[in-house]
């Protein structure tokens, strides 16, 4: 029997779809759907004739064509949906870095002032509270009680260092070496995340340089949200990540965790080929 | 020779035609500054609850209102109120009164370390001097220190940095540790830590207390700074939610703010630098019958704080206009909501059961 997972975002769903499918077989168990809009046109993301897409016109015919599927999302054709990219990261965070201090971080040699981690979880949430993601996911989460995973918007490409401003932005917390403080702020939100009944994906360990950004080996190459495929974004785009990028991120999810358990078949064939 | 050194007088001078016949709206020759405030003077703002409102319409005149320990980018407006941010210049709650002013100047340019700074409440730890920043405390006493020492750094700078002092006093009654006179913002056992009576004391400050605490707030800044400081010194029009000192609370009041108003007369009349501004007269008088406070007689409305304000900016921006339509819409969406000043004080009425 194969389940249905629906992936729906902005320009951040290319790496998924361009990474899918990422283990040998799970195509056969999981079919996959990938929606969504480009920039903001997820702002608009709503009921539309009983299915659930942008009210915009312009991203609503995006959105259509993108997936393939020519409609819109009908919520219960699927068994869980994914929500990647849609400005869900912790800008912030890196811009109140060099001012602010807590328990947490190696900066109070610099830092103007002291605040609990708790004030900086707080700032992150009010951030996000209202943006595009949480917009997207409260608007499944009233037409579904199919498990909804948001994914954080992968830490930038380390190509960033090659642009001055922000390699002057990110330097101090790499010296620092407080990657480690910036994971714990965005996990800070769980449970808020929790409490309106999401859950959490974050990119594997291994995609991470020094903590705040993504290995190279996974942002080169990155191509366009684009009906039939895009091009390669430029070269020092340092949003967008590649297909192996996407590929990490399955693999890395099914391979354990929540998202494994929203297909209980799959965790069935694969205990059976294990035993094999 | 006149008939009588009255004769001749402003109407102002009388109280007929200064007060009984004049509509509380219009009270504007109340006040007439001693000195201007440049835009580009650096104003630092401290207090009671009262200070919060002229530190706000200053900032709404694009007066350069200094702020050492802004919230961190992102934090809504409420949850950076929530933790005192953006109130003052610095993040030091409400000052309610010069002994406390003058005891923070101390610590942060004089290295004073205060009795018992660190309060416990539920395995938590919070600042005995601004109990209310941080509103679930920190992890250890020591987190608690060291986000102190970071703030009297800011505090310092402050002192230093600033043109313009605004003070309104609050309060006379205050909490004070015995051994030592260390002067505490709000009860121990209010906000966290526990009252003991063999370590606090209550203390009700005497006019000569209040001045002499606030003169030596002003030579402390001298020794500092070794230039001229502008001050603006008000006086709350706050009652007291509580008091402690056996009297009823209306007589308690009327002593607080009587000593209060009696020390900021004094210093006005005594230093050409001081300049008193009369926003408790502006919400108290006759005229007003009690209409620029709110229901529990005791919140000053949001007419009435316009009110007050109108009178002071028109002396010290007259040719400012009004404050900008966004901020005054916002402002009075805050108001409205009831909830527009962080005061510790106002805890207090918790107790009354």
């Amino acid at each position: 029997m194969t389940s249905n997972l629906c992936v729906i975002g902005n320009s951040h769903v290319a790496a998924l779809k361009d990474g899918w499918p990422p283990l040998d077989g799970l195509a056969h168990h999981v079919r996959a759907d990938f929606f969504g809009c480009l920039k903001d046109g997820m702002k608009s993301f709503g009921e539309v004739g009983g299915k659930l897409g942008p009210c915009e016109p312009e991203a609503a015919a995006f959105f259509k064509g993108i997936s393939m599927t020519g409609d819109f999302v009908v919520p219960e054709q699927y068994e869980a949906f994914v929500l990647t990219g849609m400005k869900f990261f912790p800008n912030y965070l890196f811009r109140n870095y060099a001012d602010f201090a807590t328990p947490s971080t190696n900066n109070h040699a610099f830092a103007r002032q002291f605040v609990s981690d708790e004030t900086l979880i707080e700032a992150l949430w009010d951030e996000l509270k209202d943006g595009m993601m949480l917009h997207t996911a409260r608007t499944l989460r009233a037409h579904t009680d199919a498990p909804i995973f948001i994914v954080w918007q992968p830490f930038l490409s380390e190509v960033l260092m090659q642009i001055g401003w922000r390699e002057a932005l990110y330097s101090p917390i790499i010296e620092a070496v407080d990657g480690a403080f910036i994971t714990r702020i965005m996990a800070g939100l769980d449970q808020h995340l929790e409490a309106e009944g999401f859950q959490i994906l974050r990119q594997p360990q291994e995609t991470i340089k020094d903590g705040v950004m993504t290995d190279q080996r996974y942002s080169e190459g990155s191509k366009q949200f684009r009906e039939g495929g895009g091009g390669e974004h430029r070269a020092l785009d340092v949003f967008h990540m590649n297909a192996a990028f996407g590929r990490a991120c399955w693999e890395h999810w099914f391979s354990k965790g929540a998202l494994r358990r929203a297909f209980p078949t799959l965790a069935y064939k694969e205990n059976e080929q294990a035993a094999a | 020779m006149t008939e009588s050194p009255y004769s001749g007088l402003e109407p102002r001078a009388f109280w007929s035609s200064g007060v009984a016949e004049k509509s509380p709206l219009a009270m504007d020759d109340l006040y007439h500054r001693k000195f201007g405030i440049r835009k580009s003077e650096a104003i630092a703002t401290a207090g009671s609850c009262f200070a919060q409102h002229i530190a706000r319409n200053l900032k709404g005149r694009s007066f350069n209102v200094m702020q050492m320990e802004p919230a961190p980018a992102g934090l809504s407006e409420q949850s950076a109120k929530d933790r005192s941010f953006g109130i003052y210049t610095c993040r030091f709650g409400n000052i309610y009164t010069p002994a406390q002013l003058l005891q923070l100047a101390r610590e942060a340019l004089d290295g004073l370390a205060p009795a018992e700074p660190i309060w416990e409440k539920n395995g938590r730890f919070y600042d005995a001097q601004r109990p209310g920043v941080e509103p679930n405390g920190w992890a250890t006493a020591e987190e608690a220190m060291l986000a102190r020492r970071f703030h009297l750094r800011n505090v310092a700078e402050m002192f230093m940095e600033m043109d313009v002092f605004v003070f309104t006093f609050g309060l006379t009654e205050a909490w004070i540790h015995r051994e030592t006179g260390t002067v505490y913002p709000t009860a121990p056992g209010n906000i966290a830590g526990a009252f003991d009576p063999e370590v606090y004391a209550f203390h009700n400050y005497t006019h000569s207390e209040t001045i002499d605490a606030f003169s030596s707030f002003l030579k402390l800044m001298r020794a500092h700074r070794g230039r001229r400081l502008k001050c603006i010194i008000t006086v709350s029009p706050v009652p007291l939610t509580a008091t402690a000192c056996g009297d009823h609370v209306l007589s308690a009041s009327t002593y607080s703010k009587s000593v209060l108003r009696g020390v900021c007369g004094e210093l006005s009349q005594r230093n050409k630098m001081i300049d008193y501004y009369p926003s408790y007269e502006l919400i108290t008088a006759p005229s007003s019958r009690g209409i620029f406070y709110e229901r529990n007689l005791r919140s000053v409305s949001a007419p009435g704080v316009e009110n007050a304000m109108r009178v002071f900016l028109n002396e010290h921006d007259p040719r400012g206009g009004a404050t900008t339509p966004q901020q005054a819409t916002k402002d009075h969406e805050r108001e409205q909501a009831g909830d527009d000043l962080v005061c510790e004080e106002i805890l207090l009425e918790a107790f009354n059961k």
